[in-house]
Parts: structure tokens; C-alpha cells; sequence
């Protein structure tokens, strides 16, 4: 592999660990909400949260694009915070994996956090522990195995994107080409196809190790 | 019962009407399918409009993208490509039928949306990159794609594909670096002069001849053609009086 592959392959790695890392905290409160509120509203709520999983992802990159591009209001006023943009660099590709990922990821702690019983959390409410400190001390580490997978399988996602990546972060070398921008590329260029195939298989590989590692992650949620 | 009847009964008469038709019909009616570079949208259209011979069909993308599909069984029957590149590499696959032909050539712009103030008055490629490094970003056609090609000679040239290289924006063909620059998404964009006209965008300066290698758009008929009489009669098309003065008229230079 060359370096300017593993230039890549790096770069789609740290897109997707950033992205998993900035969507954590937000994934698990919507996942506590989904699996613990009870409203009329939810379903709607339930149905935003997973948009993007069904959304064609040139649609969501559209609508990040409509959202945050440079010459949109958001992109605008990012500009005047900042300095920088949005569109066209790796925090675009880190907003579109993460936005994509999302759904993933909170489907699998709304399903883990379904799991845990709540007279545990009744059991330490009673014990005088308040809301938050129930939910930090027994909520969540009941269901970290699944907070666990839904990372790793958001992860894996992140690593794929690409339909709303290639509208909101564009083809920049070194900058916003992750592993499937590269291969789309390769395939352009006379005689890219080899390199296009190594990674092709890098690609592979990590996703089946990413799809491993969450069943092992699942298999422990079933029996603890 | 009685009422029954008619619907098989006309689905069969339905069914031998499509027989008798179909084989004769398609024939007849085998359409020219025509895959063309991006930047001869407009223009190809035009052309199958004229085309007496047959139905055209025409499909449009980046060469290096149609090339790609051709050598891999997609239906077609004539190739218009923005490089004689992909028209070699498919004489190379086995892919042509024989018959080909330079129609065209073009100039290389450098573009930026209509009116924009940023990049007003920047006079060349070195006066951009001053004018917007380090934040700005410039779309360019993907690596293979003609266009994209053809900019990363002229920037070689320049000595200045280094220092462009973090700006570089890769869009899948011409006309999408085209739309994104005319939507203000990127500062500036390089598209071919026939492209400059067609959208609300400002040319800021040419990337001179002798940078690149001669932009010239070939014609090839091929081997897989499902209408082989067609194709070759729309490569003649190509070089009827009428044809050329269409090319030129939207601002094609003629061989």
C-alpha cells in the first residue's frame, strides 16, 4: 500500500472515531429519552432520530449542504465564529459520518437501556440516589454493552459513508478523501483499479471486524 | 361467463399484436445510443435533434466514467469523449468498431459564481491562490476525468499544482464543478470556455494552450453497437455543414 493510500485509510479512521466521539453523548441521552419518555410525540421524535438510516444519504448530504454550506446562513454564521468553513473539509466528513451513524448508534442504547429492568433504578431512587446520579451509577452501566456496539456499528457506518459525504465535504485530497471518496476516484483514473482493490479489501476488512466485534458486544448483553 | 370472456380474449389479441410487432419494430426503431462527455450536453442534445436516421439516446458524464462503463458492457453505440485518452484506452479493450473522428476543441477557464467580489480582478492562477489561501477551496473535475486532467497539466505547467493541491475540490465531472461554483459553494472552479457560457458564472482567466495537452473531443463508433449503421451515420452527422456550425455556434473550435 502506498503512503498516500494509508494517507486514506488513516483519514477515514479518524473521521469515523471523531464522529462516533461527538455523536456518544448525544446518542445516549436521545437513546435514554426513546427507551424511558413516555409521549405522545416520540414516534416523531423516534422517526427524525432514524431519518437518516432510510434517508438516501445524497439526500442527507443535501440537506447538510442546504444547512451549512458556505454561502447558507448556518455555513455563514460558522464562518463568523470560527473563521473557518464547513463544507468542503474533514468536519464536514465528520457531520456527515456522524449524522449518518447516528441512528445506529441510538437504536442500540434505546434497545440496551429497554433492557434494564427500572425497579433497579426505583430500588436506587429509593435509596435516596437522585435522577442523574441513578442514571450515571445504574442506568448506564447496565447498558454499556449496548452503548458499546451501537459505537462500534456507527463506527462502521462512519467508515462507509459516502453519498452525503461527497455532497457536503467534496473530493479533497487529503483532506476530506476517505476509503469509498478513494475508490470512487480509482475508478476514474486509467490503471487506478489495482489500488482501488487494496482498498477494497482494507474496507473490507474493517468492516467485518467492526460487525464481529459488535456481536461479541451483543452476545454479552444477552448473557451477562 | 359471457362477461368473463373479453379480457382473456383481448389480452391474447393484445399479446399476438405485440408478436407481430415487436421484431419488425425493433428493428427499425434500434435507437442510437450516444454517451457523451459532460460539456457536450447541450449541444449533443441539439445534434440528436437533428438526427434524422434514428432515435438518439444520449446519456452524459465524465468520460473517464462512460469509458469505464463501455468497457464493461454498457449498451451504447457511439462515444464522445472530452480526451482522445479514453478513446485509446477502449481501442486498447477491444472496444471500438473502427470509425473515429476529432470534432471539437476547447479552451480551458478558470470560472467563479457571477459577481462574486473575492476573486475579482485575480488576473491568473498565481493571483488566485494569493488572493484566497488558505481557506478557499477551487472545484476541479476528479483525477482521469478530461477536464480534470487537462487542469492538472496547466497547474503542473505553472509549477503550482503543489500549493493548489489542499484548495482542490474533486467533483465527478465538468459540469458539477460548473453548478457548484455558479452556487457560490466554492470560490472558483475549472471548466471548459463552452461551459463558462451556459451558467451564471464569470470567467477570471484562461489556462493557456501550451499548459495542457490539446483539448480535443473524439467520436468513436463501437464494437457493442446495437446499431451499427446508426452509429456510423451519426459519426457522419458529426461532420455535416449543419453540425459544425451548431459546434461552433456554442463556442467549440473546429478541426
Amino acid at each position: 500500500m502506498s503512503s498516500a493510500e494509508l494517507d486514506v485509510v488513516l483519514l477515514s479512521v479518524r473521521v469515523a472515531a471523531l464522529a462516533v466521539a461527538a455523536s456518544l453523548v448525544p446518542g445516549i441521552l436521545a437513546g435514554w429519552a426513546l427507551a424511558r419518555w413516555r409521549h405522545p410525540l416520540l414516534p416523531l421524535l423516534q422517526g427524525v432520530v432514524m431519518l437518516p438510516l432510510v434517508l438516501p444519504p445524497v439526500v442527507t448530504g443535501y440537506l447538510l449542504l442546504f444547512a451549512l454550506g458556505r454561502s447558507r446562513p448556518l455555513g455563514q454564521a460558522w464562518h463568523a465564529l470560527t473563521g473557518g468553513h464547513v463544507a468542503y473539509t474533514t468536519t464536514a466528513c465528520v457531520i456527515a459520518a456522524a449524522v449518518v451513524g447516528f441512528p445506529l448508534l441510538v437504536e442500540a442504547i434505546r434497545l440496551s437501556m429497554l433492557g434494564v429492568d427500572p425497579r433497579l433504578e426505583q430500588v436506587s431512587r429509593s435509596l435516596g440516589r437522585g435522577p442523574l446520579d441513578t442514571f450515571l451509577r445504574v442506568t448506564l452501566p447496565l447498558a454499556l454493552p449496548g452503548v458499546a456496539a451501537g459505537a462500534v456499528l456507527s463506527f462502521a457506518r462512519a467508515l462507509g459513508e459516502f453519498g452525503a459525504t461527497i455532497v457536503l465535504a467534496g473530493n479533497v485530497a487529503g483532506e476530506t478523501r476517505t476509503i469509498p471518496v478513494a475508490v470512487y476516484t480509482l475508478l476514474n483514473v486509467r490503471d487506478g483499479e489495482t489500488a482501488a482493490l487494496r482498498l477494497v479489501a482494507v474496507s473490507v476488512a474493517l468492516a467485518l471486524a467492526a460487525l464481529l466485534l459488535t456481536f461479541r458486544l451483543s452476545a454479552r448483553r444477552r448473557d451477562p | 361467463m359471457t362477461r368473463k370472456t373479453p379480457v382473456p380474449a383481448l389480452s391474447i389479441a393484445l399479446l399476438c399484436a405485440l408478436q407481430a410487432a415487436s421484431p419488425a419494430q425493433a428493428q427499425d426503431a434500434a435507437p442510437v445510443r450516444v454517451l457523451a462527455a459532460a460539456s457536450l450536453t447541450e449541444v449533443v442534445e441539439a445534434l440528436a435533434g437533428g438526427f434524422r436516421a434514428a432515435r438518439v439516446e444520449t446519456s452524459f458524464g465524465g468520460s473517464s466514467a462512460l469509458a469505464r462503463q463501455i468497457r464493461d458492457g454498457a449498451p451504447a453505440d457511439v462515444f464522445l469523449s472530452a480526451s482522445p485518452e479514453w478513446v485509446a484506452y477502449l481501442a486498447e479493450a477491444g472496444a471500438l468498431a473502427g470509425d473515429e473522428l476529432v470534432f471539437a476543441r476547447n479552451r480551458l477557464v478558470c470560472v467563479a459564481a457571477a459577481g462574486s467580489s473575492r476573486t475579482r480582478g485575480v488576473g491568473g492562477a498565481r493571483g488566485l491562490l494569493d488572493r484566497i489561501r488558505p481557506d478557499g477551496r477551487v472545484a476541479i473535475a476528479d483525477e482521469g476525468v478530461p477536464a480534470g486532467e487537462y487542469a492538472r497539466s496547466a497547474l503542473v505547467s505553472l509549477g503550482l499544482l503543489e500549493s493548489f493541491g489542499p484548495l482542490l475540490v474533486g467533483q465527478q465531472d465538468v459540469r458539477a464543478v460548473l453548478h457548484a461554483v455558479e452556487r457560490g459553494e466554492l470560490d472558483a472552479g475549472f471548466v471548459y470556455a463552452t461551459d463558462a457560457r451556459i451558467a451564471a458564472v464569470d470567467v477570471l482567466f484562461e489556462l493557456e494552450s501550451e499548459t495542457h495537452p490539446p483539448i480535443e473531443y473524439v467520436a468513436a463508433a463501437l464494437r457493442g453497437a446495437r446499431n451499427p449503421a446508426g452509429a456510423r451515420a451519426f459519426l457522419d452527422h458529426l461532420r455535416s455543414p449543419a453540425a459544425r456550425e451548431r459546434l461552433a455556434a456554442a463556442g467549440f473550435a473546429l478541426p
